[in-house]
């Protein structure tokens, strides 16, 4: 059977559906908006294999992790800084933030994404980006407030998505 | 984009300045006039001024329903009218009642609309409406009753104060072409105002429409062939005499208020100044840093065009091209960096005020001498500045001037100096604050870091007298016995060396006993684009900001050791304790052995460190960029973007000199000497 939450077919080798800017998927996304079933776009990247995502609100860009500048005498989650046109944002590794063992050492498909506020933001390395994409609202599950670092996840027939809370994040007082 | 609540605060910070800064000039002119009072004569002009900001200050506030201000504001613009009007007598009562809504008036402004500062200003009010009972009889007449008709009030108490001092009264009829009119008129008031007072200008007619005629009102103490020669080179001149020379009219009151000459009223602002926030300008400065990293990009690409035969001649074309749009870029920069600065003589106008209060307090007499007020330097730097050059004159005033009987004593004027200079060198900035007071007692720091445990009795006796008086700058060293009124706040010279230092400046002291004090400052003239040198160390690039460095010098590798962590380099006769910059980042040591390295001298007051670097690449200009909070990290001031070169973190010596000190043991307070 189809998997009737996605809204959008375009499917890529990863296995995984973006939207993509085409005049069809904009008037799909019309036609759903007329529907009055509420949407949620969040945008997925991978770590470890496992899908995970932020709202869509939270994410500002992606960028090739580049030359990062360490530096000195910061904890160890802390990468480096980035240069985003003159602003320097602090690079998180995030799978340690998250506490998740790291052995993947394939940068090629690795990327900085930058979420957060405007005032305060930071890049999220990452092993790989998804894309954005749209859901159904009534399909996310709120994690609640022992989620730590998790707001809501969201289980489809093709896949099994962790939204993550880029407040908790970013909070550096309970590291 | 910008909600309405923003707007407000936008427009709300925009008064605050606009506050401020009438504030200022207000507390600028109520010192002459209280030089006035003294020395029984008072320039209308100022007083008229004062009144003028008065008035100014309680309409902007009445628009932000400032209430205290724009209440406080009108009482003392009324009080300033009849002042000005010469319906109350200015004495030293009414002075200080002025001086201390004024006073008042710069902590409500200061207070930023803060709901918890609500100050009473009822007590000043009541002050301030009492001065308006004691009224001055009006001297009499004696000029006809038509043409006091066409005076204002204030134009016929001027009128009056002339005719009491026995000045001949003119009417001086004068015609200028319409089209010239302007500069003319403007050019005779200025040449007439040495020999006269203009005390009204009153429009008249005549018979050619193309002509405007005008009947100067004047009082003087020349006669009238004199001014009609003053007069003839803008216009013809008729004069009447309105009133020959008399004697000296009776003086009627107690105080004798003599006038000078005075200039001329007008509502023109006479600045075409626009106020900018500064952060607008942190903004541009951001855009033209992003322009040089373009202009850098540009020229990457012409040289490689010009390094391949097929596309040589674009790129001499393109490097022709790029030479204009670099030079255009510096002139870009620089015009931006200059917007931001400003004479520092504006922050030392400030303090004038301030001194004369504080001796007033304390019992001493204390003129305040400047120079070199038109030194420019960046708006941001004269901002924090201000605090510790408060600190520095409340010291001074405090412990360092003597009390007027007591430098009779020994022979030297009574007044005592402060003497605030500032000159520029190179990128810095040196501002001096000089006393002619006792200067400091070496033997009495001495004992006095000894009782405060802040150095142990046997090095005390092996310090030079440069790192004796340093210690002044040690936290919870006070020399004061007592805390006074003035500078016993709890705030001691080394939170000045720390905010000085925070600016990449350097303070540093000199005195001689009974004779004065000098605190030196040098800073940095700007923080927005700073000269740098671009260093490796450990196999990371670093910016070392030039400002903060006192020093390099070439070290030899096999001579430090390599196992040696924290050594010492000899310099100058003075041992000075060292790091590597590696070490101290924690980061993979240099492959290379032997040959040279590099020691950056970073000086914190009298303390030096030698920081070790590998090597030292490329002089350069950054601009620094704060890191976000969570990565302050001690001897990281910043980073810089350099685009096709990366983004290398900017260094902050000082910080890790200070860091060190803080914490390492070689450092610690107790052994001083070591250094």
């Amino acid at each position: 059977m189809k998997d009737e939450s996605q809204v959008n077919a375009a499917t890529d080798a990863g296995g995984s559906s973006s939207t993509v800017p085409t005049m069809e998927n904009y008037a799909r996304s019309l036609a759903h908006a007329a529907s009055g079933e509420e949407m949620t776009l969040i945008v997925t990247f991978f770590l470890e294999g496992d899908e995970y995502a932020f709202d869509v609100t939270d994410a500002f860009e992606v960028l090739k992790p580049g030359r990062l500048t360490r530096v000195p005498n910061t904890p160890g989650f802390i990468k480096g800084i980035i240069s985003v046109r003159g602003e320097m944002v602090p690079v998180l590794d995030i799978k340690r933030r998250l506490g998740l063992a790291s052995s993947s050492t394939d940068y090629a498909h690795s990327r900085v994404m930058i979420a957060g506020t405007e005032d305060h933001k930071a890049g999220f390395l990452v092993d790989g980006v998804g894309g954005v994409k749209e859901f159904k609202a009534r399909l996310f599950r709120p994690s609640g407030k022992d989620g730590g670092f998790l707001k809501a996840t969201l289980r489809t027939d093709s896949s099994f998505i962790k939204v993550l809370d880029i407040e908790r994040l970013l909070d550096m007082e309970g590291r | 984009m910008v909600k309405n609540r923003d707007k407000r605060s936008e427009r709300f910070k925009e008064f605050l300045a606009e506050a401020e800064d009438i504030l200022n000039s207000m507390a600028r002119d109520l010192v002459r006039l209280g030089k006035g009072v003294k020395a029984g004569i008072i320039d209308p002009t100022v007083l008229n001024n004062v009144f003028r900001s008065a008035h100014t200050l309680k309409g902007v506030s009445g628009i932000f329903e400032f209430k205290n201000v724009s209440d406080l504001s009108h009482s003392l613009e009324d009080t300033l009218d009849m002042l000005r009007l010469g319906r109350t007598a200015l004495t030293d009562d009414v002075l200080d009642s002025v001086m201390s809504a004024h006073e008042l008036l710069v902590k409500i402004v200061a207070s930023k609309g803060d709901g918890n500062f609500n100050p009473e200003v009822s007590h000043l009010k009541t002050l301030l409406a009492r001065t308006l009972e004691t009224k001055k009889p009006a001297a009499k007449a004696q000029i006809d009753k038509e043409i006091l008709s066409a005076l204002t009030e204030y134009e016929g108490h001027r009128l009056r104060e002339n005719l009491k001092e026995g000045r001949n009264i003119l009417v001086v009829n004068v015609k200028f072409p319409v089209t010239s009119f302007d500069k003319s008129y403007e050019a005779l008031i200025e040449t007439l105002k040495n020999d006269a007072e203009l005390i009204a200008t009153l429009p008249s007619s005549g018979p050619d429409p193309g002509t405007l005629y005008f009947e100067l009102l004047v009082g003087t103490l020349k006669d009238s062939p004199h001014i009609a020669d003053l007069v003839k080179g803008f216009s013809q001149a008729d004069i009447r005499v309105l009133k020959g020379p008399s004697a000296k009219a009776p003086v009627e009151e107690s105080r004798p208020l003599s006038i000078r000459k005075t200039a001329i009223e007008t509502l023109r602002r006479d600045s075409s100044t626009v106020r900018v926030d500064i952060e607008k300008l942190d903004h541009i400065m951001n855009i033209v840093s992003e322009l040089g990293i373009l202009t850098s990009s540009v020229a990457r690409l012409s040289a490689e065009l010009k390094s391949s035969a097929s596309t040589s001649v674009y790129g001499i074309e393109l490097s022709r091209v790029e030479k204009y749009l670099e030079r255009k870029f510096s002139e870009l920069r620089d015009s931006v960096l200059d917007v931001r600065m400003v004479p520092i003589g504006r922050l030392f106008g400030r303090f004038e005020a301030f001194i004369e209060r504080l001796a007033k307090e304390t019992g001493k007499e204390i003129r305040m001498v400047t120079n070199g007020d038109d030194t420019e330097i960046d708006k941001l730097i004269v901002e924090e500045l201000a605090d510790p050059l408060m600190h520095i004159i409340r010291n001074v005033i405090d412990h360092g001037i003597e009390a007027p009987e007591e430098r009779e004593r020994f022979g030297k004027p009574r007044i005592g100096a402060v003497t605030l200079s500032a000159h520029q060198k190179g990128n810095h900035v040196v501002v001096e604050v000089k006393d002619d007071g006792r200067g400091m007692d070496e033997e009495f720091i001495r004992r006095k870091a000894v009782e405060k445990g802040i150095v142990n009795r046997e090095f005390i006796g092996r310090m030079s007298r440069q790192e004796i008086l340093d210690l002044i700058f040690i936290p919870g060293f006070t020399t004061a016995d007592k805390v006074s009124v003035t500078s016993g706040r709890g705030v001691g010279l080394d939170v000045v060396k720390e905010n000085i230092t925070r600016q990449s400046g350097i303070i540093d002291v000199d005195t001689l006993k009974g004779r004065g004090t000098r605190f030196i400052l040098t800073i940095p003239i700007t923080l927005a684009i700073i000269p740098a040198l671009l260093i490796e160390a450990g196999r990371e690039r670093y910016a070392l900001p030039l400002s903060s460095v006192l020093e390099i010098i070439e070290l030899d590798r096999d001579v430090l050791g390599r196992e040696e962590v924290l050594g010492f380099v000899k310099l100058k006769k003075r041992k000075i304790p060292c790091v590597r910059l590696s070490e101290f980042f924690g980061s993979p040591p240099s492959g290379s052995d032997g040959g040279a390295c590099y020691g950056v001298i970073a000086g914190l007051a009298s303390h030096r460190l030698c920081v070790i670097v590998d090597s030292l690449l490329e002089e350069l200009d950054v601009v620094i960029k704060p890191l976000p909070d969570m990565l302050n990290v001690p001897g990281v001031a910043g980073a810089t973007d350099m685009g096709e070169k990366g983004t290398v973190l900017v260094l902050d010596v000082t910080g890790i000199l200070e860091y060190l000190l803080n914490n390492r043991k070689v450092f610690k307070k107790a052994e001083p000497l070591s250094l």
